[in-house]
């Protein structure tokens, strides 16, 4: 059986059976369409409202968060990380989700030293959009600071081929990769970062100074060849002294002496006070001088340079504290623990040999003296004193001829 | 059942009936302007009460939505306002705003809004239970400013609770304008409290959830459809107005190995021991606060401000929401040592907000700390098992929902919330694993659940939605018995069917119609029409056989208790072939019912 009960808004009682309060009901004489009716207006009313609050409460927001994130892109640029730090977390607050507020968060924490939190925001960045260059490359920097190699060129190479926006792709791309360039000769890992050169040299636009920078980066990594071509590349392109001298040094490297004097003449006339270059161009006119192998050489001029080389090899050892005595006197016989003990013994059997009418009459002996000066030269620039200049230049002319028995 | 107020076929008959001439015209927009004959269209679509009900959800749905957003930014501008815009506010701010703020809420709660104290979602639970669906609108403004003055001063309370409760308060005002019944007036409430909640978290998923297993304590299809429709308005409503994001962005997450879940199970014990100690924390203090002398009412929120500003000093993170901290937390931006610290620090100041009667809710509360305690678990885990390959991240989230179930008493919520927040669904076997438990461990060693607790604590006696769950069904099988007499057929004639009945003890027998079911007759009737000369009359054509429903051994035994009515007793068969298996009698059904109470 339904009781009486009292109405939860007056406390009037509601007769058993009836379901409104009669004093309510007597209070709200509208119907329910009107009442539809009103809330409908109502609701558009709140809704205006309410656009009206969320439009400004995001439009104070965002300028907060644009605000601390000027701060703290100027607290970064002077170098207060942990201020920058402050400063992006107030902007982020405020801005959640902005990329860009979380990247510069990261980077302020990178650069005050907390790689895991900074790994943390790149990583959810990461997540959210793999395919961002930038976060890429700031993984990439992150990793190479802790010197994970693995993980830096993963990130690095991502950031390359990744979306630059609105820089210019190749250009990002090119940064990128000679950052990442430099960690791997940071790293010692060369045969990586000559393959980033390479990967870079079948890039680069048709700009002479690019071309060479980026021959100074091959003759870094030692890649001759390669720097070679880049510095030729700049000087059909238009550029000059530092081309010529870059190109002069690759040539010499790889022991085109003769190519190398050609380039280091223009480049020493370009740059008349670089004393390197002029030592380059000296030595290769060394080289060029002493070499008894040139094919145009006459056989006179050919056995003249075979003795001065083993008079310079003579002389060599003789300043490496073996005494060299004369022809006629016998010698005394070596230190026994010098490793230019050996060549010495071969030298003074040799030494009656070297001479204009014997190397005339039996050709083959210039091999067998050259191969001992070569010897001799090679073995004595690890053990004695600093060479002369034409012992370097009988160092390179060995290395030239492959001689090496190091 | 759901009484049409008018059918849209009567409804027009009768106002065509009824339409004077001129107003027939006005049809023909020949007399009248064109808004009087909209009205006038308008007037003639009439909705039951079951579809004005679904309607009415919607417009409840953005109602709550557009005044959750409101309260958001309410809340945000208050911070806004007491702190400045610094990360890091002024100290002696710290120590004052939320004192002072608490002075002003003890007053606005203790002389102009006396309904808004709690959380709000005991006090939407007693107006379904208590009284009729019935929520003040003057509780929705309560609620909407102490709440934005309290937790934007920044004590230790979340905006959800209140959403809820402000949801429910707009659709119980909606409800009684509408002069809806009192059955739908009931049902109102729940569901403009999902639609709050669904707003104040983004999730209406765990919002619908959530109503269901602690509101409403039951899946009703009645109700379904509009707390989902509601939920959903709301939803797109705050979206639309606050962005799409989710409340936290969760880090991506990757099983590798079952091993790990070992890691998600530790952590499920140590949200179950936190969760228990957070209740007996509330459930101690709170008594004792609520029985100092009237007048100390008005300062306790100023005293609880003041404490949490001074826990703030130290721990600025655990004053307000928290959300943006718990964000951080999921991005590895604490040490595993500074995430227990704010674990703790957070239940004592949401315990000391809580209990000084600052209006504000637990959800938010709950959340940091399940975070706060997932990623130190996760730190201390990591620490000693650099292996592990689950983020920080991945067990803050699992954290969150794992103090939800400990605390909260909500596993089924607490599950989904964890899936709808990050968006994973292979988090989901660590998030069971880990709430269970939490569950089991805090209902082991805290027999009440939270809210049932409070509401205990308030002096009112609410439905305990944790205890209804568990309370197991009778069903027919448990009061059928065995049928001692052969069963008739229907072509029986009378003298076969005594024959056969002779030896039975059954005065009333069963008569199998086949495919017409199953008639009843008693043996004194039996013998009468035998006296009457009916002796080779089939039992198919007596005139005063009773056709009979019967009844299937799975059913609710409440079911046999509405179809026994004066029948003296029911077959009970099989499903597969409608074989008799037994039978019940009306005292059958009350020595189940007194079995089952003995035994409870």
């Amino acid at each position: 059986m339904e009781l009486d009960r009292a109405c939860p808004q007056c406390g009037q009682r509601i007769p058993a059976g009836s379901v409104e309060c009669p004093r309510c009901k007597r209070r709200s004489p509208l119907g329910s369409e009107t009442i539809l009716g009103l809330s409908l207006i109502a609701l558009a009313a709140l809704f205006i409202l309410t656009g009206f609050a969320a439009r400004s409460y995001h439009a104070t927001y965002k300028s907060l968060g644009r605000e601390s994130y000027a701060r703290g892109e100027s607290d970064l640029n002077a170098g207060r990380a942990q201020a920058a730090i402050v400063d992006f977390r107030t902007a982020l607050l405020y801005t959640r989700d902005s990329d860009l507020y979380q990247l510069s968060l990261a980077r302020a924490l990178g650069a005050a030293g907390r790689t895991d939190e900074a790994r943390a925001y790149l990583t959810s960045l990461w997540e959210r959009d793999p395919a961002n260059a930038v976060v890429n490359l700031e993984l990439g920097r992150l990793a190479a600071r802790v010197g994970n190699t693995g993980e830096a060129l993963r990130y690095y190479h991502n950031a390359m081929y990744d979306d630059w926006g609105s820089r210019d792709p190749a250009e990002a791309r090119r940064t990128v990769r000679l950052e990442l360039y430099h960690f791997l000769m940071k790293q010692g890992d060369r045969s990586q970062a000559q393959a980033e050169l390479v990967a870079m040299a079948a890039l680069l636009p048709p700009d002479p100074e690019l071309y060479t920078r980026l021959g100074h980066l091959f003759l870094d990594v030692g890649d001759y060849a390669r720097a070679a071509n880049e510095f030729e590349g700049a000087l059909r392109l238009g550029d000059g002294e530092e081309a010529l001298a870059g190109a002069g040094e690759a040539e010499f490297s790889q022991g085109n002496y003769r190519q190398a004097r050609l380039y280091l003449e223009r480049a020493v006339h370009a740059k008349t006070g670089d004393s390197r270059l002029s030592g380059m161009l000296q030595l290769a006119n060394l080289v060029l001088s002493a070499d008894p192998f040139d094919p145009r050489l006459k056989l006179e001029e050919r056995n003249r340079r075979v003795i001065r080389a083993f008079n310079q090899a003579l002389s060599r050892l003789s300043a490496c504290g073996l005494p060299v005595a004369d022809i006629s006197q016998p010698s005394p016989p070596p230190p026994a623990d010098l490793k230019l003990a050996p060549l010495y013994e071969h030298a003074q059997k040799l030494r009656p040999q070297v001479q204009p009418e014997v190397l005339r009459k039996n050709p083959d002996l210039v091999t067998e003296i050259m191969d001992l000066v070569f010897q001799i030269e090679q073995t004595a620039e690890h053990e004695c004193r600093p060479p002369e200049p034409l012992d370097r230049a009988l160092v390179l002319l060995a290395s030239q001829r492959g001689n090496s028995w190091k | 059942m759901t009484e049409p107020l008018r059918t849209p076929e009567t409804a027009v008959a009768t106002e065509q009936a009824a339409a004077p001439p001129a107003a027939a015209d006005a049809g023909s927009g020949t007399q009248e302007g064109w808004p009087r004959r909209l009205f006038d269209r308008a007037r003639l679509i009439k909705l039951s009460e079951g579809q004005l009900f679904i309607f009415l959800s919607v417009l409840i749905g953005l109602f709550a939505g557009l005044l959750v957003v409101c309260f958001q930014i309410a809340i945000a501008w208050t911070r806004l306002r007491l702190f400045g815009s610094g990360l890091a506010p002024p100290h002696v701010r710290v120590i004052l705003v939320p004192a002072l703020a608490g002075l002003v809420v003890a007053a606005l709660v203790m002389k102009v809004f006396p309904r808004v104290r709690g959380s709000g979602v005991n006090q939407t639970k007693s107006a379904v239970y208590i009284s009729d669906g019935y929520v003040p609108f003057s509780t929705v403004v309560g609620k909407f400013i102490t709440c934005a003055l309290a937790i934007g001063s920044g004590q230790s309370l979340g905006p959800e609770d209140p959403s809820l409760q402000i949801g429910a308060g707009i659709a119980s005002a909606l409800g009684r304008r509408l002069k809806l019944s009192r059955d739908k007036l009931r049902l109102i409430a729940p569901v403009g409290a999902a639609a709050g909640l669904a707003a104040a978290f983004n999730a209406p998923i765990s919002s619908v959830l959530f109503v269901i297993e602690e509101v409403i304590g039951k899946w009703s299809a009645g109700v379904l459809g509009a707390i989902v429709l509601a939920a959903l308005s709301s939803t797109v409503v705050m979206r639309n107005f606050l962005g799409a994001e989710p409340l936290f962005r969760v880090t991506t997450y990757r099983l590798e190995h079952p091993w790990e879940l070992v890691a998600y199970a530790i952590l499920g014990v140590a949200g179950g021991y936190a969760s228990v100690f957070f209740v007996k924390l509330v459930a101690a203090v709170r008594p004792r606060l609520m029985h100092l002398p009237r007048r100390t009412q008005y300062v306790q929120p100023a005293v609880a401000g003041l404490l949490v500003g001074v826990i703030g000093l130290g721990f600025p993170q655990v004053m307000g929401a928290g959300y943006e901290v718990i964000d951080q937390a999921m991005h590895n931006q604490y040490t595993w040592q500074v995430l227990a610290l704010l674990a703790v620090f957070k239940i004592i100041a949401t315990s000391i907000s809580f209990t000084s009667g600052t209006p504000g809710g637990m959800f938010a509360p709950a959340l940091f700390i399940g975070a706060m305690l997932g990623g130190a678990v996760g730190g201390v885990e990591h620490h000693f098992f650099p292996t592990l390959t689950g983020s920080v991240g991945a067990y803050a989230l699992v954290g969150m929902g794992t103090l939800f179930a400990g605390f909260l008493r909500v596993p089924m919520t607490s599950v989904f919330m964890v899936l709808e927040l990050s968006g994973n669904y292979s988090i989901i076997v660590p998030v069971m694993i880990s709430n269970t438990i939490a569950y089991v461990i805090s209902r082991k060693y805290q027999k009440r659940a939270l809210f049932d607790l409070l509401s205990r604590q308030s002096g009112i006696d609410l439905p305990s939605m944790e205890e209804q769950r568990e309370e197991s069904a009778l069903l027919v099988e448990s009061a059928m018995r065995p049928y001692g007499t052969p069963v008739l057929r229907a072509e029986d004639t009378v003298s076969e069917a005594l024959g056969r009945v002779k030896s039975s003890p059954e005065q009333y027998v069963l008569v199998d119609q086949g495919s017409r079911g199953w008639s009843g007759v008693s043996r004194e009737m039996l013998e009468w029409q035998a006296q009457q000369g009916r002796a080779d009359m089939p039992l198919l054509n007596l005139p005063d056989r009773l056709r009979l429903p019967f009844l299937h051994p799975d059913q609710p035994l409440e079911v046999a208790l509405r179809q026994i009515g004066d029948h003296p007793l029911l077959p009970v068969v099989s499903r597969t072939d409608l074989h008799l298996e037994g039978v019940v009698t009306l005292e059958d059904v009350l020595r189940a019912y007194r079995a089952a109470t003995a035994q409870e």
